[in-house]
C-alpha cells in the first residue's frame, strides 16, 4: 500500500510517495535526494537522522512518513543553504572527525540555538547524539560560541 | 636520505604523482578514515611542489591506480605514505625544473616555483607544471632526485590547514553511503545466527523482493531501501534455522582456562629477585567498533569485470581477498575506496564488500549492502577480551631491577589477507565454506596483543608472555591501539604501586625510570599543565604515560576524576610529542579523539555475552560516552617540527586510559583490576 504525502521540505513544499510506515528518513535519502540525513542505527538510538518537524528536532528513522502529512520539516540541507552561523564555526573549530555524526548535531543544535536555548540545555538535547570519533569538546566549543 | 617502505617498493615519481593541465595530483594507497590523512598529504606535496593546496587533488586507496601501500593502520600514514608523497613531490618537482631548464637554457639554480608557475631569477617564464604537464617523464626513481626541504622552509606543513574534506561531509554526496549508480539495488545480508547454523525452511517472500542465496549466505535485494529493510526483518524473522549448540564459556572465563599456544616474546636471561615484589593484573571485556555509521559497499560487475567501492582500510588485500572467495581472477577485481563513517580499525566494511560483490552477481545488477546496526554489534571482528598480569621486583633502593608480564589474548589481527586468510565473513556461509583463519599478532617491537607490554622504562630485565585462550567465543581483530589499552593501563597502575611501595612521588619515580628526554618532557609538561591538585571529597589525580608501540609518538595524560556511585573524568591535560606534525590542530583532534574513546573503554565499554553467546544488539545494550560525559580537555604538542613524523592517531589510547584508571585508583586507595569501571565494577572493587 502506498500513500501520497506532501509537506514542506526547508520551506518548499514536495510531495512523496511511499508505504505509510516507511521511515522519513528513507523518503529524505531517497526519493528526496537529501542525503544529508544519515541512518546510523534505525532505531532511535543515535541521532544521525536527527532532522526537525515543525521545528522541534526528531530522530527521522522512527518518524513515520504518514506523520508528516501538511508539516514542516528541515534537514540539514537547510540549515547549509540558510547559511546558519553554526555551520561556519563547525568548520573553523574544525569541529568533527569523519563527520558521520554531524548533520544530526548541526540540525539540532542550530534549532536550539535560534530558539534561544543556552549552551547547557543544547548540551544536554545532544546526550541523545552519539559521536564516535570523539569530537564532542569542538563541537560544544562551536555551539557555545554561537549560543552565546 | 631515509627511504621509507612505500616508496622502495613503488620507487617510480610517476607512482605517486601526476601532472595535469588542472594541477597536481597524489596518488596514495593511505585512505582517508576521518582522521585528516587527505589534508596531510596534500600539505606535504604542497611544500615540496610550492602549489597552493587548492592545486592538488589526490586518489586514494583505488586498487588499478595507487601505490599498493597495503594497510592504513598503525599510525603509520605520515610517517610512511606521507613521507613517501614528500620524497616523490620533492622529485617531481626537480624534473620540472631540469626539464625547463633545458627549454630556458638556465641552470636549475636559477630557477624557482611559484604557485606552479617556473620563475627564472624570480620572474615569470611561461614555463608552468601545467604547461609541462605532458613533456616530462616522471616514470624515474625519486630517491635520484628528491632533495625534501628543510623543516624551516616548509610553509604548509606544520600550519593548521582546515580539513578539505570537513564541509563536503556536513551533506549527502561525500561518504560511501550515499552512492547511486544507474540501476543500482539496495541489499541487506541476513547473517546466519551461529556460524555452523543451517536454513531448514524458509518463508514466502514479500513482494518486489530478490532473495540471493547460497549456501547458508542470504540476503534480500530490492530497489527501494526501505523495501530490502522491511523484508529482510519479516523474513529473518521467519526463517528456521537449525540450531547448533553455543558454547558455555564466557570470554572472561576463558581468559583464566585453558591456553592453546604460549610463546615468549621478550626474554632477559636473569630476572633479578630484587627484595619487594608488587604485581597487578588488568582486565577487560570485549569491545566494539560502534561506528556511528554501519559498514556499506557498493559492487558492479560488468561481465567479467568486478568494480566493488569500500570504506576498507586496505583495498589491495580486500581485492586478492574476494578473488579467493569468489573464485574470480584478481586481475579483473578493482577495488575503489570511498570515505565511510569514522574506523577504528578492522571493522566490518570488508564483509559488506563481499556482501555487496555476492549480490551484486547473483542478481546482475549493481547492488549497494548495508549492513544493519544488530550486525555490527552482532557479527563484526571485536576488539578481544584480555588481561595483563605484571610483576616487577624492587630492590632496596626501590629501583625495579626486573619484571615480566604475562598477557593473556587472542591474536589482535585477523584482517583480510588475501588467498591464505581471506577472512571476509560470508566466506564461512557459502557452498565452498571456507573457515576464518587464524589470525596473528605483528612481532615485538610493535606487537599486537604484547603491544607496550615490554616497559618504556629502564628496567634491566623483562620478560613477557603472550598466552592465548583455547576458546573464543567471537570474532576477534584490530582496533586503535591493539592490547596497548590493557598493557599501559597496567603497566602505569604498577609503577604507581611500585612508587608507593619504594616510598616516592610516583612522578619523580617514573622520571627515575626514564632517560630518554623526549619520555620525560612529556610527563613533565602534563603534570605542569595539570597544576596544583585540589582535594576535594571523591576527587582523584592519575599519570598515564607512554610512547607507543615503545617507538612512535610520546604522549602523557593526567586526568582528574570525580567517583561517586559513577566515575566522572573532569579534566584530562595532555603533552604529546609525535615529532613533526604536518597539521597541528589535525594532531590535537586526533589525539583528543582518541582520549575521549580511551575513556569510553575505560568507564563504559563491554559487549556482553551470556556464555559464548553474544547480547548485544543496540545502543542500548552498548552505551559510549555521551556528550555531558566529556570532560575539559587541555592538550599540547611539544615535539620537535624538524624530527621525523612519529605518527599520532593511536597514541593517546593507553596513556588517557591508564591516567583515567589511575585518577580512580588514586580517589578510591584500591587498584582497579577489571574495566570497565561501571557502577558495578566500582561496587565490585570497593567490596
Ligand atoms: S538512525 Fe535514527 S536515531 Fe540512529
Ligand atoms: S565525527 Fe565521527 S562520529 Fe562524530
Amino acid at each position: 500500500m502506498m500513500q501520497t504525502v506532501e509537506f514542506s521540505l526547508n520551506g518548499k513544499a514536495v510531495t512523496v510517495q511511499g508505504p505509510p510506515a516507511m521511515p522519513l528518513l528513507f523518503a529524505l535519502r531517497g526519493a528526496l535526494a537529501h542525503k544529508g540525513t544519515r541512518l546510523g542505527c534505525g532505531e532511535g538510538h543515535c541521532g544521525a537522522c536527527t532532522v526537525t518537524l515543525d521545528g522541534v528536532p526528531v530522530t527521522s528513522c522512527n518518524t513515520p512518513l504518514s506523520a508528516v502529512e501538511g508539516r514542516a520539516v528541515g534537514t540539514v540541507e537547510g540549515i547549509v543553504a540558510a547559511d546558519h552561523p553554526l555551520v561556519a564555526v563547525l568548520i573553523r573549530h574544525q569541529a568533527g572527525q569523519c563527520g558521520y555524526c554531524l548533520p544530526g548535531i548541526l540540525t539540532k543544535a542550530a534549532t536550539l540555538i535560534d530558539q534561544g536555548r543556552g549552551v547547557d540545555e543544547i548540551c544536554a538535547a545532544l546526550d541523545e547524539n552519539l559521536c564516535r570519533c570523539g569530537a564532542h569538546a569542538r563541537i560544544l566549543a562551536a555551539i557555545a560560541e554561537v549560543a552565546s | 636520505m631515509n627511504i621509507p617502505p612505500p616508496l622502495a617498493a613503488f620507487p617510480l615519481v610517476s607512482q605517486w604523482i601526476t601532472f595535469s593541465a588542472d594541477g597536481v595530483g597524489i596518488l596514495s594507497g593511505r585512505v582517508e578514515l576521518g582522521q585528516g590523512i587527505t589534508t596531510a598529504l596534500i600539505q606535504m606535496a604542497a611544500d615540496e611542489l610550492d602549489v597552493p593546496v587548492e592545486a592538488i587533488t589526490t586518489i586514494q586507496g583505488h586498487t588499478g591506480l595507487s601505490p599498493a601501500e597495503g594497510p592504513t593502520v598503525g599510525s603509520l600514514s605520515i610517517t610512511f605514505g606521507g613521507q613517501s608523497v614528500r620524497l616523490a613531490a620533492s622529485a617531481a618537482r626537480m624534473l620540472m625544473l631540469q626539464h625547463a631548464a633545458g627549454l630556458l637554457q638556465a641552470q636549475v639554480g636559477d630557477l624557482s616555483v611559484r604557485e606552479g608557475l617556473i620563475l627564472k631569477d624570480g620572474v615569470e617564464t611561461g614555463l608552468s607544471y601545467a604547461r609541462l604537464c605532458s613533456d616530462v617523464d616522471l616514470a624515474v626513481p625519486a630517491k635520484d632526485y628528491a632533495a625534501p626541504k628543510p623543516a624551516d622552509q616548509r610553509r604548509v606543513s606544520g600550519t593548521s590547514v582546515p580539513r578539505v574534506d570537513l564541509e563536503a561531509r556536513l551533506l549527502g554526496g561525500y561518504l560511501l553511503h550515499d552512492m547511486d549508480l544507474p540501476g543500482m539495488w539496495h541489499g541487506r545480508v541476513i547473517q546466519p545466527p551461529s556460524l555452523s547454523a543451517t536454513v531448514l525452511s524458509l518463508p514466502s517472500l514479500p513482494p518486489d523482493v530478490q532473495l540471493v542465496q547460497e549456501g547458508q549466505f542470504l540476503a534480500i535485494v530490492a530497489r527501494e531501501e526501505y523495501t530490502a529493510l522491511s523484508a529482510v526483518k519479516k523474513v529473518a524473522a521467519q526463517i528456521e534455522w537449525t540450531i547448533p549448540p553455543i558454547g558455555s564459556v564466557h570470554p572472561i572465563d576463558a581468559l583464566e582456562g585453558e591456553i592453546a599456544e604460549s610463546e615468549t616474546l621478550y626474554d632477559s636471561p636473569d630476572l633479578a629477585a630484587g627484595v619487594t615484589e608488587i604485581s597487578v593484573s588488568v582486565t577487560k571485556g570485549v569491545i566494539a567498533h560502534a561506528s556511528i555509521g554501519p559498514s556499506v559497499a557498493v559492487a558492479r560487475w560488468e561481465g567479467e569485470a568486478l568494480t566493488v567501492w569500500a570504506h576498507s582500510q586496505n583495498v589491495f588485500a580486500l581485492r586478492t581477498s574476494l578473488a579467493e572467495v569468489l573464485g574470480h581472477p584478481a586481475a579483473k577485481i578493482t577495488v575503489i575506496f570511498v570515505p565511510g563513517a569514522g574506523c577504528y580499525g578492522h571493522n566490518s566494511s570488508d564483509d559488506v564488500a563481499l556482501d555487496a560483490a555476492l549480490m551484486a552477481r547473483a542478481t546482475g545488477r549493481p547492488v549497494r549492502a548495508l549492513w544493519q546496526r544488530e550486525d555490527e554489534f552482532l557479527h563484526a571482528p571485536f576488539n578481544p577480551a584480555m588481561c595483563t598480569r605484571m610483576t616487577a621486583r624492587l630492590n632496596a633502593q626501590g629501583r625495579i631491577v626486573s619484571y615480566d608480564a604475562r598477557v593473556v589474548s587472542p591474536p589482535h589481527s585477523t584482517r583480510p589477507a588475501g588467498a591464505e586468510e581471506p577472512n571476509l565473513r560470508a566466506q564461512q556461509f557459502l557452498p565452498n565454506a571456507m573457515p576464518m583463519g587464524p589470525g596473528n599478532d605483528a612481532p615485538q617491537p610493535q606487537g599486537g596483543a604484547d603491544r607496550n607490554a615490554v616497559p618504556g622504562y629502564i628496567i634491566p630485565a623483562v620478560r613477557v608472555v603472550r598466552d592465548r585462550p583455547a576458546i573464543v567465543p567471537y570474532r576477534h581483530s584490530a582496533m586503535r591501539g591493539l592490547g596497548a589499552l590493557a598493557n599501559v593501563v597496567a603497566l602505569e597502575q604498577l609503577m604507581e604501586c611500585c612508587a608507593e611501595a619504594a616510598g616516592q612521588d610516583s612522578v619523580a619515580y617514573r622520571l627515575w625510570h626514564l632517560e630518554d628526554p623526549r619520555a620525560r618532557a612529556v610527563i613533565e609538561a602534563a603534570v605542569a599543565m595539570a597544576g596544583e591538585k585540589d582535594r576535594a571529597e571523591g576527587v582523584g589525580y592519575g599519570l598515564g604515560y607512554a610512547r607507543y608501540k615503545n617507538m612512535a609518538g610520546y604522549m602523557a595524560c593526567v586526568a582528574r576524576v570525580l567517583v561517586g556511585d559513577e566515575v566522572r573524568v573532569t579534566d584530562v591535560w595532555s603533552a604529546a610529542d609525535v615529532g613533526e606534525a604536518v597539521s597541528p590542530d589535525g594532531t590535537i583532534n586526533q589525539l583528543e579523539g582518541g582520549i575521549v574513546q580511551a575513556i569510553s573503554w575505560a568507564l563504559k565499554e563491554e559487549v556482553s555475552f551470556a556464555g559464548g553467546q553474544n547480547l548485544t544488539k543496540s545502543w542500548e545494550d552498548y552505551p559510549i560516552l555521551r556528550f555531558s560525559e566529556v570532560p575539559r580537555l587541555h592538550t599540547r604538542l611539544i615535539g620537535p617540527q624538524d624530527a621525523a613524523p612519529l605518527g599520532a592517531g593511536e597514541v593517546s589510547s593507553g596513556p588517557a586510559g591508564a591516567a583515567v584508571v589511575n585518577a580512580v585508583r588514586n580517589a578510591l586507595g584500591a587498584n582497579p583490576d577489571r574495566l570497565p569501571l561501571t557502577r558495578q565494577a566500582l561496587v565490585t572493587l570497593l567490596s
